[in-house]
C-alpha cells in the first residue's frame, strides 16, 4: 500500500481537456469577478465550511530514522519526519495535503475558530527550537508566528485573534520532561503583531491549555508543596485562569493522587477528557479518562475501563463519539478510531496509513465557538487586591483545636530558584476576613499564625493576582465548586492592607523576534 | 415582447415597492428619533447660549454646570413624548397555562394580546382566541362551575370566563397588579377559595367563587407572585419576589407567606434567607413538602467575579414537613447555571418537580425521591450550607430539556404524561413527553415578533446566555425592568468601597446619566463594554443587539403604583404637593434655590440629570455628588439613596436629612413629612 501523500503524488493524470480548460478559465473568471464585487461591495466571501469527516492528522514514521537524541519532550512525540496532513474527506484519503511543507517535524495542531487555519508545532530544522506555526487548511507555506530561543508548544485558539501556547519547552532528563528556574507558563499572542502576553506565573510547569466554551483557558499544572515550594504536592491536576491571566483557580483532579495527565479537551456533551498515565513520567500514551464539567471533583472516571490499549489523543466528534488515535496491541501502530459511549473494543480503524503512525488527529469542521472576555486587568498598576472571606475555613486539614485562635496572617512571595520573602503580615478582622493589596504577577503563600507566631496552616504559593486584579476566595484551601455565604466580610470596612516589595514582577516579557 | 413587458413591469412594481417600503421605514424611524428627541433637543445647548441665558439656567437649575440642563425641562416638557409612552407592537405571547381536567382542552393566558387561548392538545392546534382586557396572565379551571378564572394583571381584577363560551360572565377587583392565581377546594362550592397574589399592593386576595367575590385582603411580603394551595384546600402558599434588606450590611430575607384557608388569616410566615426572586411555589402532599424556586442572592459580597455563583446562583427552597425549618439546595451545576426559575410544576405521582429556567431556557427534571435520599443522608450542617454546594445538585437532577426563548409557566397534564412550557417571546407553547423528557412538538400563537426591536430587546434582557455561564440576566436583579431592592459593591471603584442601590429602569427614559455616579451619558454606554466588563464577564452586548436592548429598556414605563392610580390627588396629598414646590418656608424664609426640590428633583421627569451632594456619603463613599434619581413610580422602588440605607421614603428625612442638604426639611412638622411623602408616592 502507498501512503496518503504517495497516493497523490503518483496519481495518474488524464491529458488535459480544451473545453474542461476553457470552463475552468472562465469559472475562474467569474469566481475572481463575484470577491472582487464582494470586497467592492464591503463584504467577504463567506469561507466554505470544511467538509464532514473531514481530519487534521499528525503522523509520525514507523520506520525510525535514527534522528538526534531527543531534547524535549516534543522530540520524543514528534521525531524527525513527522507531519500534519488534512484529509478532506476520510472516504477519499487520497487528496490529503501536507500541511507541514517544508518542516522537519510537526505535530498538536489545533483548528482556527472559523475552520479555515490551523496553528500546530513545528520544526524547522533538526537543530532549531519548537515552534509555534500557522498555516492554511487549502495549503501554502507554513508560517512561524513564534521565534523563542526556548521553543514553544501546545498552541491555542482564544477566539479568532490570539493564540495560546506554551514557553519554554521542558527539557528531557533521563527521559523525564524538568524545568529550571524558566518555568514553562501559558502564553498568548495575537495573529496581528505585538509582544507575547504572560498568562501564568506559578511556580510549576504549565501547560497544555485550550478554552472552554465560557471563555476560561483549562491548563494542567500542579500544586506545589506546602513544605517546600521546590517539590509537587501531588500529581498534575487541572486549573483554569481567564484569558488575561486572572482568577486562578483549581478546576479538578487536585485531590486524586500522584498522576500525569496531558490534553484536556472539553466535549459538547460537557465532560473533559484527558490522557491519564503514571506520576513522575513524560506522558506520551495514556488511559482516557473524564470528569463531567457539572461535578468536576465528584465525577472522575475512565472512559473505556475495558479496553487495554494506549491512547495518544481523544478528541470531540460533533457526532458523539470520540476521535481518538490509540496503539493496536496486535500491530504496535498507532490509527485513527472513532469510538462511540461504552466502546469496548477499538473495532476497525478510521483511519491507518501503511508506513505512518496516526499519533494525533482532530476534526476538521468548525470549531464550537467559545466566549470572550473583556480583561480587567489595569496596566498602569503593579499589584493586585487579594479578599480572602475568611481564611480559617478549609476543606481539608481542619485546623486543630486552637486557643485562642489565629489571628494574624503571613503573606509570603515566591520566584523560581530563590528563597520565599515574607512580604508581611496582617492581623485577621474577627470573622477571619482580610483584604490585601499585593505585588502582581508573583506567586504568593500563605501561613496563619497562632497569637505565638507559630505556623498553624501554610497554603502553598499557587496564586497570584495580575495588575488591578481583585481576586477573591472563600477560604485558605477553600472548599471547591462552593459558592460563599451572604456576608459582608468585616476586612473590607477597613480598605485594603498595602504590602510594599521590591520584587521584581514575573512580567518580563521573553523574546520573539 | 409582451412577455418582456409584463417582466419590466413586474420588476418596476417590486422595485417601487421596495422603495415604498424601504422609505416608510426611514420615514418611522425618523419619526420615532424625532420624538425621543423632543426633550433633548436642546441638551446640552446651554454651553452655546448668551450669557444671560446661561446664568438663568444655572440660577434656576441651581448647578454651574449646565451641559445636562435643557430648556425643555422647564419649558413645555412633557412625557407624552417619551418612547414608554408610544403604542408599540403587541404579541401573542403565552403566559399561564391551565389543561383540563380530561386533558383534552389547554388554556393559555396572552397578555400583550389581551387574549385567552384555548388549544386541542391531542392536535397541538389552536380551537379558539377570546379576547379579554386588562393584561390576562394568569389561568385556572374550576370545572365544576363550569369556570375559567383569568387575572387580568394591568385592571387589578379577577374575571370569570364561562367554558362553553370563553366569554367574561363576572369580574371583581382584588388588589394592585394581581399575577398568582390558584383554587383551593374543600368539597362545597361555599367554602371553595380562590386565592390572588397582588403583585404591587403587597397582599394577597382570598375570593369566594359564585358570585366571585373578595372575601379578605391579607398582608404578604414584597411583590407576592406565585400561588399554591394544599390537596385538601384547607391550606394556601404564597411565594414572594423581593426580599427585603433589614439594613446595608445585612442579610435580605423573603417569605413563604403560609394561610389558613378555613380561618382566611396567616398561619405562618417562612423566612427565607438571602432568597429573592421566588417566582411559583408548589407542594409535594406524599412528603408533605412546600418547594418553591429562589435565587440564592449574595449581593453583600463584593462582586470580585461571578464564577461560582459569587453574585448569585438558583435553588429550591423546601419547607420541611413540619413546618419548622426551610432547606434551601442547589439546583445549578458547577460550571452551568439554569438562570432566573420562573416556574415549579410538581408531578406527586412519579415525584418529579420540573423547574422553569426563564433566562436559561431550560426545564430541570427534578428527581424528588433522590432529592429525598440526599437529604437524608446530609448532617445538618450540610443542610445548613448546601445551597453554596454547586456540585450536589448532580445527585437529583435528572435532566435539561432545552426549551424556546424565555420559558415561564409550566403546567402538567392531568396524567402527568405531558409538560406544557409557555415560551413567552417564542409566541409559542412547548409540549414535552415526560416519559422520554424529548419536546413532542410546538403550539404556535404568532410570529415571534423579529422584527420588533422592543422584542429583541427583550429577549436579550431576559437572556442569560449572555452572562459567563448563563449564571444570570438583566432581568435577575431588574425584574420586569424594576429594582430587586438590594444593594450591591461592584469592585470596579474599589473592593468594600461605594456601596451601591440598585436601580429601576422603569421610566428611565431621557433620564441621563446613569449610574449613581452619573458616569454614563447613555444606555448604550451604561449597557455596553463597561457592563460586560464589571458584571457579565463575557462578550459586550454590541452593535444591534445593544441597539435593541436599549430600545426595550426606554419602552419601560414608571412603575404603577397604587397612589399613582387616583387621579385627583387628596388633601394630604394637595398639601405635600405644595410643600415640594415651595420657594419659602410657611414662614415666608427663602428656601435657596439649590435646595429646593424642583430644582435637582424638576417635573416632568423629577431629575435635573446632574450630580449633587446632598449630605448623604456615607464611611465607604469616595464622593459627595451622586446623580439625581427621577421619581417617576419612587413610591415602588424602595429601599432610597444610592446605597439603598433608607428603607422608606420617610427614612430620607427622618434618618438620612443633614443639615437640611437633602431640600429643606427641618422646617417641616411630623404631618408634613408625611403630606411630603403621600405626595411622592403619587409621582
Amino acid at each position: 500500500m502507498m501512503s496518503l501523500l504517495q497516493r497523490v503524488g503518483t496519481g495518474h493524470r488524464r491529458p488535459p481537456n480544451p473545453v474542461a480548460r476553457t470552463l475552468t478559465t472562465g469559472l475562474a473568471l467569474v469566481s475572481v469577478a463575484v470577491v472582487a464585487i464582494g470586497v467592492f461591495a464591503g463584504c467577504r466571501p463567506n469561507p466554505s465550511p470544511a467538509p464532514r469527516n473531514a481530519l487534521v492528522v499528525v503522523q509520525t514514521p514507523q520506520a525510525s530514522r535514527g534522528g538526534p537524541i531527543p531534547t524535549t519532550v516534543l522530540d520524543l512525540r514528534y521525531p524527525d519526519g513527522s507531519r500534519l496532513l488534512y484529509v478532506p474527506a476520510i472516504t477519499n484519503p487520497d487528496r490529503s495535503i501536507l500541511l507541514s511543507r517544508g518542516l522537519v517535524a510537526a505535530g498538536a495542531p489545533v483548528l482556527s475558530p472559523d475552520g479555515q487555519s490551523v496553528a500546530f508545532v513545528g520544526k524547522a530544522s533538526a537543530s532549531n527550537p519548537w515552534q509555534i506555526y500557522l498555516t492554511s487548511l487549502a495549503g501554502g507555506e507554513p508560517r512561524p508566528l513564534t521565534s523563542f530561543p526556548q521553543g514553544a508548544m501546545d498552541p491555542a485558539w482564544i477566539g479568532s485573534t490570539r493564540v495560546l501556547f506554551t514557553t519554554p519547552i521542558p527539557r528531557l532528563t533521563s527521559g523525564v520532561a524538568t524545568s529550571g528556574s524558566d518555568v514553562p507558563a501559558l502564553h498568548s499572542l495575537a495573529l496581528t503583531g505585538g509582544p507575547p502576553v504572560r498568562l501564568t506565573f506559578g511556580l510549576a510547569p504549565a501547560g497544555d491549555g485550550t478554552v472552554l466554551p465560557d471563555g476560561r483557558i483549562l491548563f494542567v499544572s500542579t500544586v506545589p508543596s506546602s513544605a517546600s515550594t521546590a517539590t509537587p504536592a501531588g500529581g498534575q491536576s487541572l486549573f483554569t485562569i481567564n484569558n488575561d491571566g486572572t482568577e486562578i483557580s483549581a478546576y479538578g483532579l487536585q485531590h486524586d493522587g500522584p498522576a500525569a495527565i496531558r490534553r484536556p479537551r472539553h466535549l459538547s456533551d460537557g465532560r473533559v477528557v484527558f490522557l491519564a498515565a503514571g506520576p513522575g513520567t513524560t506522558v506520551l500514551d495514556g488511559r482516557i479518562e473524564q470528569i463531567l464539567s457539572s461535578r468536576p471533583f465528584r465525577s472522575r472516571s475512565v472512559v473505556f475501563p475495558q479496553m487495554t490499549e494506549s491512547f495518544r489523543s481523544a478528541e470531540c466528534d460533533q457526532e458523539g463519539c470520540l476521535l481518538v488515535t490509540l496503539r493496536s496491541t496486535t500491530s504496535e501502530t498507532y490509527a485513527v478510531y472513532r469510538l462511540g459511549p461504552g466502546a469496548t473494543t477499538s473495532g476497525t480503524p478510521w483511519l491507518d496509513d501503511p508506513g505512518w503512525n496516526e499519533v494525533e488527529a482532530i476534526p476538521a469542521d468548525t470549531p464550537p465557538r467559545t466566549a470572550g472576555r473583556l480583561s480587567t486587568i489595569d496596566p498602569d498598576k503593579n499589584t493586585g487586591v487579594l479578599l480572602c472571606l475568611d481564611a480559617r475555613l478549609t476543606d481539608r486539614h481542619p485546623l486543630p483545636a486552637h486557643d485562642p485562635a489565629p489571628s494574624t496572617l503571613r503573606i509570603t512571595a515566591h520566584l523560581p530558584g530563590s528563597a520565599p520573602q515574607i512580604l508581611g503580615e496582617t492581623p485577621l478582622a474577627a470573622d477571619g476576613s482580610f483584604l490585601v493589596e499585593v505585588p502582581a504577577d508573583i506567586p504568593l503563600g500563605f501561613d496563619l499564625l497562632d497569637p505565638a507566631k507559630q505556623v498553624v496552616r501554610r497554603c502553598p504559593p499557587s496564586v497570584w493576582t495580575r495588575p488591578g486584579e481583585n481576586r477573591a476566595c472563600i477560604g485558605c484551601h477553600e472548599p471547591h465548586s462552593t459558592a460563599p455565604d451572604n456576608l459582608r466580610p468585616l476586612a473590607v470596612k477597613k480598605g485594603p492592607v498595602r504590602f510594599q516589595s521590591s520584587i521584581v514582577r514575573l512580567t518580563q516579557r521573553p523574546t520573539n523576534p | 415582447m409582451k412577455r418582456r413587458l409584463i417582466i419590466a413591469l413586474a420588476t418596476a412594481a417590486i422595485l417601487v415597492a421596495g422603495l415604498g417600503i424601504a422609505w416608510s421605514r426611514a420615514d418611522k424611524t425618523i419619526r420615532q428619533n424625532a420624538r425621543i428627541r423632543v426633550l433633548d433637543v436642546v441638551h446640552g445647548a446651554g454651553l452655546r447660549l448668551p450669557e444671560r441665558d446661561r446664568e438663568h439656567m444655572q440660577d434656576r437649575s441651581g448647578l454651574e454646570d449646565i451641559s445636562n440642563v435643557s430648556c425643555r425641562d422647564c419649558h413645555g416638557a412633557t412625557t407624552n413624548s417619551l418612547p414608554w409612552a408610544q403604542p408599540r407592537p403587541r404579541h401573542a405571547s403565552p403566559s399561564g397555562l391551565a389543561v383540563s381536567a380530561r386533558g383534552d382542552r389547554l388554556f393559555a393566558a396572552a397578555p400583550d394580546t389581551d387574549e385567552v387561548i384555548e388549544v386541542e392538545t391531542s392536535t397541538l392546534k389552536v380551537l379558539r382566541r377570546a379576547a379579554l382586557p386588562g393584561r390576562p396572565t394568569s389561568v385556572v379551571l374550576h370545572e365544576p362551575s363550569g369556570s375559567l378564572l383569568v387575572v387580568c394583571r394591568d385592571q387589578d381584577r379577577v374575571a370569570r370566563l364561562d367554558l362553553g363560551t370563553l366569554t367574561e360572565k363576572e369580574s371583581v377587583f382584588v388588589g394592585l397588579g394581581p399575577v398568582g392565581l390558584a383554587i383551593a377546594s374543600q368539597g362545597a362550592i361555599e367554602t371553595t377559595r380562590v386565592v390572588v397574589a397582588n403583585t404591587l399592593s403587597d397582599d394577597i386576595s382570598l375570593l369566594a367563587l359564585q358570585p366571585l367575590r373578595e372575601v379578605r385582603r391579607l398582608p404578604a411580603g414584597r411583590e407576592p407572585y406565585g400561588v399554591a394551595t394544599s390537596a385538601d384546600g384547607t391550606a394556601a402558599y404564597v411565594a414572594n419576589r423581593l426580599a427585603v434588606m433589614p439594613g446595608i450590611d445585612r442579610a435580605p430575607a423573603s417569605e413563604l407567606t403560609a394561610i389558613d384557608l378555613v380561618t382566611g388569616r396567616i398561619s405562618a410566615r417562612h423566612r427565607l434567607d438571602s432568597a429573592h426572586l421566588s417566582e411559583a411555589v408548589a407542594t409535594l402532599p406524599t412528603r408533605g413538602w412546600i418547594l418553591t424556586p429562589m435565587v440564592r442572592v449574595r449581593n453583600l459580597v463584593p462582586i470580585t467575579q461571578v464564577a461560582r455563583g459569587w453574585v448569585m446562583s438558583a435553588g429550591l427552597a423546601l419547607v420541611t414537613p413540619d413546618h419548622s425549618s426551610v432547606i434551601q439546595v442547589p439546583t445549578d451545576e458547577a460550571n452551568r447555571y439554569f438562570a432566573d426559575p420562573s416556574d415549579l410544576v410538581i408531578d406527586p405521582v412519579r415525584e418529579r418537580a420540573y423547574l422553569v429556567s426563564g433566562g436559561g431556557d431550560a426545564v430541570s427534571v427534578i428527581d424528588l425521591q433522590r432529592l429525598h435520599l440526599w437529604l437524608q443522608s446530609a448532617s445538618e450542617s450540610t443542610l445548613r450550607t448546601a445551597i453554596h454546594q454547586l456540585e450536589v445538585s448532580g445527585d437529583y437532577v435528572l435532566a435539561r430539556i432545552p426549551t424556546g426563548r424565555n420559558p415561564r409557566r409550566a403546567t402538567l397534564s392531568p396524567d402527568g404524561t405531558r409538560l406544557f412550557v409557555s415560551e413567552y417571546l417564542d409566541n409559542a407553547i412547548l409540549a414535552i413527553d415526560t416519559t422520554t423528557l424529548k419536546p413532542q412538538g410546538r403550539i404556535v400563537l404568532g410570529a415571534a415578533g423579529l422584527d420588533d426591536p422592543i422584542r429583541r430587546g427583550e429577549r436579550m434582557f431576559t437572556w442569560a446566555g449572555k452572562t459567563f455561564q448563563g449564571q444570570f440576566s438583566c432581568r435577575s436583579c431588574h425584574p420586569d425592568g424594576h429594582v430587586d431592592g438590594l444593594n450591591y459593591d461592584f469592585d470596579g471603584d474599589g473592593v468594600g468601597d461605594n456601596l451601591l442601590d440598585n436601580r429601576s429602569l422603569q421610566g428611565v427614559a431621557s433620564t441621563w446619566p446613569f449610574k449613581w455616579n452619573g458616569k454614563n451619558p447613555s444606555l448604550e454606554i451604561q449597557c455596553g463594554p463597561r457592563f460586560a466588563k464589571v458584571l457579565m464577564r463575557t462578550d459586550p452586548f454590541e452593535g444591534q443587539a445593544l441597539k435593541d436592548l436599549t430600545v426595550y429598556i426606554q419602552s419601560l414605563p414608571p412603575a404603577r403604583t397604587r397612589h399613582a392610580q387616583e387621579r385627583a390627588l387628596s388633601p394630604a396629598q394637595e398639601r405635600g404637593r405644595a410643600l415640594f414646590y415651595a420657594t419659602e418656608t410657611p414662614s415666608r424664609i427663602p428656601i435657596p434655590t439649590e435646595r429646593r426640590c424642583t430644582t435637582c428633583h424638576r417635573p416632568p421627569l423629577f431629575t435635573n440629570r446632574a450630580k449633587t451632594a446632598v449630605g448623604t456619603r456615607g464611611l465607604n463613599d469616595t464622593t459627595d455628588h451622586f446623580d439625581t434619581p427621577h421619581l417617576l413610580g419612587i413610591a415602588a422602588s424602595a429601599p432610597y439613596l444610592h446605597d439603598g440605607r433608607a428603607k422608606s421614603l420617610e427614612e430620607l428625612w427622618t434618618l438620612y436629612q443633614t443639615n437640611d442638604l437633602h431640600g429643606v426639611s427641618s422646617y417641616m412638622s411630623k404631618q408634613q413629612l408625611n403630606d411630603l411623602v403621600e405626595f411622592l408616592k403619587t409621582l
